[in-house]
């Protein structure tokens, strides 16, 4: 398989959004966001050449895996992963347009790291469950039932606030 | 009731919601698109690849090593840094014997004892001392070990040395053998020092110039009285001999007599003289200690050797394994991005 510049164009233009909405998310930054995005993108370009499409795995999620990484690295040189704080973070990150996705922030507040980054995974990046599976280096299975507890107990949260 | 279709179909919302553009999207991509090479092909093979687990053979070697070599050899005998002290009981050889010089040094002699009797429990110990050193420097070792001897009150006999080895003999006063021992091992170490004690009582030696000294004392006693002997007899055939004659023979007999004495208890008395000076050699010989300094260069393997415990190669192989641990586990983040398939 070849990939030409147009090709990436193509795939950047498909990617991206979902990619920099994913970091956002995850780093509450988006100048820091931009940073981490163009690494992510430009160590990809590097190691394509190693890239296989083996087992279903999509470069998406190849892509996604990158970023990930380069998030941990970045958690790495500062110490520790920073949570969202409204002094020094992007207030519109949590700004969602309706209520009912305002609630859904709210939500993703009472999940705890690997669950709401599962949901960003399954949700912002639209990704399969197999290839979360891949990206989070857990069985297919593993995945599938942490996703049903997930989905379980946010529903046991919209259950009390209603 | 919630049902999760809808909780769902509310996080798929969510998610669409979270999908945005960056503010610079099309710099962003302009440059990124910029660094993609003409050639770039998902097929093409890069030449290396990081085998994670390289540590892993590294590590087996060096258990392995350690193992097989700690147990098949007495690796790294103590005895290189432990003082071996030799006593032996009178073999009567002295070091400045003659039999001692053809035989050379004697060791210790556990069976072929000459037969001393055991009511005489004194000991005159001939200590010998030998040691090995080690160092980085033979010739300035060996000129700080002269200057030390002399130091000591002690003479050098003799003393080469060369890039690699070196030796100095010696004799140092027995009195002060503990300090110099001290004084030796601090000049490179006791890692690199390496001594052999060894003393043997010269009571066989003593015994015999105490025999000697008192067999001449008695034959000098024995000719003394001889001689008062003659005086008497003479004083008494003067007396009773009328005869000029008798008298004048009696006078040279006399006359001969006394001189082959005298001649006789002259010769005893310089024999007497010669056994006390040997029996003043004698202690003087116990009361200083021979020794012998040997000088080995070492080089820096063998002193990493000497400091590790254990074989150097099981320690090259431990190196190893950290140091690829440590590679593997500082770089494994980007090494899990271009393995991800």
């Amino acid at each position: 398989m070849f990939l030409n510049k147009d090709d990436i164009a193509v795939l950047w233009d498909t990617i991206t959004p979902k990619l920099y909405g994913y970091l956002v998310h995850v780093l509450h930054d988006k100048n820091l966001a931009e940073d981490v995005l163009q690494t992510t993108w430009l160590k990809a370009i590097e190691a394509l050449p190693n890239f296989k499409e083996r087992a279903g795995a999509s470069f998406s999620s190849w892509l996604f895996a990158i970023a990930r990484n380069e998030c941990k690295q970045h958690w790495r040189k500062v110490g520790r992963e920073v949570s969202f704080d409204p002094t020094i973070h992007d207030k519109e990150i949590f700004n969602s347009k309706t209520e009912d996705l305002i609630f859904v922030d709210q939500i993703m507040k009472h999940l705890s790291s690997k669950d709401r980054e599962l949901v960003r995974l399954r949700y912002i990046a639209d990704l399969p469950l197999n290839e979360i599976a891949k990206i989070l280096k857990v069985s297919p299975i593993t995945i599938r039932v942490r996703m049903h507890r997930t989905l379980a107990f946010i529903k046991i949260i919209l259950k009390n606030q209603q | 009731m919630i049902k999760y279709k809808k909780i769902d179909d509310l996080f798929e919302s969510w998610g669409r919601d979270k999908v945005e553009v960056p503010l610079n999207n099309d710099i962003l991509k302009k440059e990124i698109l910029a660094k993609i090479p003409d050639d770039l092909s998902l097929n093409k093979k890069i030449s290396f690849k990081r085998n994670s687990y390289i540590w892993f053979p590294f590590a087996f070697s060096a258990m392995a090593v350690f193992v097989i070599l700690f147990n098949t050899f007495d690796y790294k005998n103590n005895t290189n840094v432990q003082d071996i002290i030799q006593t032996g009981y009178g073999t009567g050889i002295s070091q400045n014997s003659d039999m001692y010089k053809s035989i050379g040094a004697p060791s210790v002699d556990l069976y072929h004892r000459e037969e001393l009797p055991i009511t005489d429990n004194r000991e005159f110990l001939k200590v010998n001392y030998n040691a090995t050193l080690r160092t980085r420097n033979v010739i300035d070792l060996r000129n700080r070990l002269e200057i030390i001897i002399r130091g000591f009150g002690g003479r050098v006999d003799s003393s080469n040395s060369g890039e690699k080895n070196g030796y100095i003999n010696f004799v140092i006063p027995k009195d002060r053998l503990d300090a110099f021992k001290i004084e030796i091992e601090d000049l490179v170490g006791k890692k690199f020092y390496n001594e052999q004690l060894s003393s043997q009582n010269l009571l066989g030696d003593k015994q015999r110039i105490e025999e000697n000294q008192k067999q001449a004392e008695k034959n000098l006693g024995n000719l003394q009285a001889e001689r008062a002997q003659i005086i008497r007899e003479h004083n008494q055939n003067i007396s009773s001999y009328q005869n000029e004659v008798d008298i004048i023979n009696e006078n040279k007999s006399y006359q001969t007599k006394i001189n082959n004495i005298d001649l006789s208890i002259k010769s005893m008395q310089a024999s007497l003289k010669k056994i006390q000076s040997q029996d003043k050699n004698f202690l003087d010989n116990v009361a200083t200690v021979n020794g012998s300094i040997s000088l080995n260069w070492i080089s820096l393997w063998e002193m990493a050797d000497i400091y590790l415990p254990g074989p150097i190669l099981a320690w090259v192989f431990f190196l190893a394994t950290i140091v690829s641990f440590i590679w593997y586990r500082f770089t494994r983040v980007s090494y899990d991005i271009l393995d991800f398939s």
